[in-house]
């Protein structure tokens, strides 16, 4: 690849003063007029204040193309750059200039994405290619990789792979065994004990001539565990009169359940946030009517100015021997000062709705100062003070949000981590390649949604989509854990992009905290309710993922009879709508039928001594040909943490939260 | 509104295929300045109403010393006591440590103590380990006093003292520079320790935490 090609992009407007903002960007700057080449092309974008981009072509890892003709940038070390919106067609003239010094190849998973590769790499692809020796995969001739000699095509292709990137093709090798195993093995259990030697043994078979190692992960997707993920609907936000058929004469709301149903499908307009925001936190009652509410008001009023006389009261003097009071002060200050404040609201100097979120968060202080003041919190109740306007009511909506969320805040974080590990079990069942993919990059302690779980996606989305996620959330629909569905639902839409590009945790780290902005929530709420309709539906879930989602321990029935029929969605005659859901089931959890962790498989295995001949075949192998003593660790650690994994789930995940990340 | 896009060809501008991946973490309290001390090294820019960090962050910054190309990894972290389960693995494999306050704030300076040993002890480090002393906001008006710094930087090992404002761009690259330059001499003493004619039997070269960078 040549070195010194930048691709560099800034404002037109800036371009008179381009040369001296160039060169505080980059410390090669004093060179920049020394190019003797430069291609442009023309773009228009609709975004304001984005920062000038440069990079070098050594360091651009793939690129994007978005429907509407926009194009992404990403950079190896992860770095996704904000989306440049091309005028019509013009997108092509950069690839053109592009393609002069690099060569792309097309994503084989995700059409839109364009890897870049080393120019000679890709003339050797093709030779072997040409030398009909690489596997491809439904060529257009059709059928190639079924034929006779297709065993021997994926052994070739394997170990083409392994002296491209030993490390990843033997881990990703290796952790695809280990999965394999792992949920095969599990179904097959369910299914049929007896049955099991010999699928442990077509197993061992498979993996003795590297059959489905390569390419891809067909020995995972084959199997699959679960049903498929379904379509889902989603509706226009609940407007004012709509709202009005739910409530009697006197104020009170009826069908409680069926109006959060209809919240979860389409949200709230805008008008009529204020009102449904009390109530959805708990600062109106649904059964009260427009009388009771007015006096739980003015009572609720009351109570908040009291305690918040109760700080402004404190005395300097007093301050000074209450330390713990004094900390929690200084740094609401300092937190409130940088929350949103490029928000129109919340913009300028000696804007009063900073005092304000300042004064609610004191408060908050006094009505648990146990729990005081924790960094995210300010996150929390700036989109609550933005909707209702108004002090005493934003404080007690915000008191009902963080009787919710309060776990996140934890002095040891212990609420935050077990949603991390939440994640993770939904992500081990929904998408095992993907997991598989992750704990080989040291990445599979999720640490790279920490931000988004802790401010339920606050940092990640506008403000109209914060809003609107937020109260999706708030109805408890379709389960109580839906959060956690977003995540895996907005991993779902990365995981290509991440895969593809081979991030490692540090890459992943940097482009999710890059793709802030950019989501969609729409797309994501759906994918989220699709993902959880998908294991609801399926047999065979694990009781960890059911207590997750909330779903009904698995009973120990043939697979093969029909499930009874699922509280969610909704049938339309059905008033109350999911009222099944929270329980009621009888719990006949069948300890003794369900197998959860499939830890079973893995004894045998090890047992067997299938494990250790795998990796010290494969160990070898890479010893061989990386010549990379480095490399024996790295790989040989694999097993160890699967078989830790096979066993207890959460051990393995403390001792990876409490090493080393990177 | 019409912007360009281009690809430049710098030809003379031979780029080291391996720059060496240093790795630099920066504390102190909350509010203290540490997401605008790497936004204004790395981007030269400050946005007085940036958001206060959650969870991690980190930039990559390529910087020149002595003829050699470095790339910088500098990782900001949140910096509330509650955090400090999840902060405190990233420190793990760190080059530098930049120990950050603000002279406006003398809590802060108070907590500097409280933060070199959370460093020490999680990221398991040697003594000897190139940390800087950040002062920050000098723009700002002083209630920690020079001295009062550099006395407490004396009594903990030597340690270098500077002081900065990310706001009005002083010391900011300075102070990196500076963390490099310490990093590397440590660095280079390590070589000299390690005789040539010495038979390693790890296998290993030094002690040293570097990686290449992958391009």
């Amino acid at each position: 690849m040549p070195h010194g090609v930048v691709v560099e992009w800034r404002c037109a407007e800036d371009e008179t003063s381009a040369d001296s903002d160039w060169a505080v960007i980059n410390s090669a700057a004093v060179t920049f007029t020394h190019h003797n080449i430069s291609d442009s092309v023309e773009i228009s974008t609709p975004r304001r204040n984005i920062r000038p981009i440069s990079i070098e072509l050594i360091d651009l890892r793939s690129y994007r193309l978005g429907q509407d003709g926009s194009l992404v940038l990403i950079q190896r070390d992860g770095t996704t750059h904000p989306g440049l919106a091309f005028h019509s067609g013009s997108v092509l003239c950069f690839v053109e200039v592009l393609l002069r010094y690099v060569a792309v190849k097309k994503s084989e998973k995700d059409c839109n994405l364009y890897l870049v590769s080393d120019k000679k790499q890709a003339a050797q692809d093709e030779e072997l290619l040409a030398m009909n020796l690489v596997p491809q995969r439904r060529g257009p001739g059709g059928g190639g990789a079924q034929g006779p000699s297709s065993a021997q095509q994926r052994v070739w292709g394997f170990f083409n792979n392994l002296k491209r990137d030993p490390y990843t093709a033997t881990t990703g090798a290796l952790s695809k065994f280990y999965d394999a195993v792992i949920y095969t093995g599990m179904e097959d259990y369910v299914r049929d004990a007896e049955g099991r030697d010999d699928d442990v043994a077509e197993i061992f078979h498979s993996l003795n001539g590297f059959e489905d190692l390569e390419p891809g992960f067909e020995l995972l997707t084959k199997k699959r565990i679960l049903n498929a993920r379904p379509e889902v609907e989603r509706l226009a936000a609940i407007t004012h009169d709509e709202f009005q058929e739910y409530v009697d004469i006197d104020g009170r709301v009826l069908d409680v359940e069926q109006l959060k149903q209809r919240i979860f499908r389409g949200g709230i307009h805008p008008n009529l946030r204020r009102e449904l925001w009390c109530y959805l936190l708990g600062h109106y009652l649904w059964n009260q009517t427009y009388v009771q509410r007015e006096e739980r008001k003015r009572e609720h009023e009351n109570h908040y100015y009291i305690m918040k006389q109760q700080w402004k009261t404190v005395t300097e003097d007093q301050e000074s021997r209450f330390s713990g009071f004094k900390e929690r002060r200084s740094l609401i200050e300092k937190d409130v000062s940088r929350t949103d404040r490029n928000h129109p609201f919340f913009e300028g100097e000696h804007n009063p709705n900073v005092t304000l979120l300042h004064d609610i968060l004191m408060t908050y202080v006094m009505y648990n100062f146990d729990l005081g003041y924790v960094q995210g919190m300010s996150d929390l109740l700036a989109p609550i003070l933005y909707v209702t306007q108004d002090e005493p009511t934003a404080f007690w909506c915000f008191v009902g949000y963080m009787d919710m969320v309060y776990r996140n805040f934890d002095m040891d974080q212990s609420g935050m981590k077990q949603q991390l590990k939440d994640v993770h079990q939904i992500v081990r069942l929904v998408d095992p390649e993907l997991m598989s993919y992750l704990e080989v990059r040291d990445s599979a302690n999720f640490y790279f949604c920490f931000r988004w779980l802790l401010v339920r996606f606050k940092r990640e989305l506008n403000y109209a989509s914060t809003l609107r996620l937020w109260e999706v959330l708030w109805t408890g629909y379709p389960c109580p854990n839906l959060h956690l569905l977003v995540a895996v639902a907005l991993l779902d839409t990365e995981k290509d992009t991440i895969m593809e590009n081979k991030f490692g945790f540090t890459e992943i780290l940097k482009h999710i905290n890059d793709i802030s902005l950019r989501i969609d929530i729409e797309a994501t709420l759906k994918k989220a309710e699709a993902i959880y309709l998908q294991v609801k539906s399926s047999p065979r879930v694990p009781d960890s993922v059911r207590t997750v989602l909330d779903l009904p321990p698995q009973e120990p029935q043939d697979p093969h009879e029909p499930q009874h029929s699922p509280s969610w969605p909704p049938q339309q005659d059905d008033r109350c709508g999911g009222g099944g859901d929270g329980g009621g089931e009888p719990s006949s959890s069948g300890s003794d039928g369900a197998v959860d962790s499939g830890g079973d498989v893995v004894e045998v295995l090890n047992s067997l001594g299938i494990v250790g001949v795998v990796s010290n075949m494969i160990g070898s192998a890479v010893r061989h040909i990386s010549g990379d003593d480095d490399m024996v660790d790295a790989q040989l650690e694999v097993p160890q943490q699967a078989r830790r994994r096979g066993e207890t789930v959460e051990e393995c995940y403390e001792s990876a939260l409490s090493h080393q990340f990177v | 509104m019409v912007k360009c896009i281009t690809l430049r060809w710098f030809g003379h501008l031979e780029r080291l295929a391996e720059s060496e991946m240093t790795k630099v973490v920066i504390l102190g309290d909350g509010g203290v300045g540490k997401s605008c001390l790497m936004n204004r090294f790395v981007t030269d820019r400050f946005d007085e109403h940036s958001f206060h960090t959650i969870g991690v962050e980190f930039l990559n910054k390529e910087i020149e010393l002595g003829g050699e190309t470095y790339t910088l990894q500098i990782w900001d972290t949140a910096g509330q006591e509650r955090f400090k389960s999840l902060r405190t693995p990233f420190y793990r494999g760190s080059d530098m440590c930049l120990l950050t306050f603000s002279i406006d704030d003398p809590p802060s300076f108070k907590n500097l103590e409280m933060w070199r040993k959370e460093f020490v002890y999680y990221a398991d480090v040697k003594a000897d380990f190139p940390f800087l002393v950040v002062g920050n906001k000098v723009d700002l008006e002083r209630r920690v006093e020079r001295e009062e710094a550099e006395a407490w930087c004396r009594e903990n090992g030597d340690l270098p003292y500077i002081e900065t404002s990310a706001k009005i761009a002083t010391n900011v690259e300075a102070s990196f520079m500076m963390c490099l330059k310490r990093w590397a001499n440590i660095e280079s003493n390590q070589e000299r320790l390690t005789m040539p004619d010495t038979v390693q039997l790890d296998g290993g070269g030094s002690d040293r935490r570097l990686c290449s960078c992958s391009s």
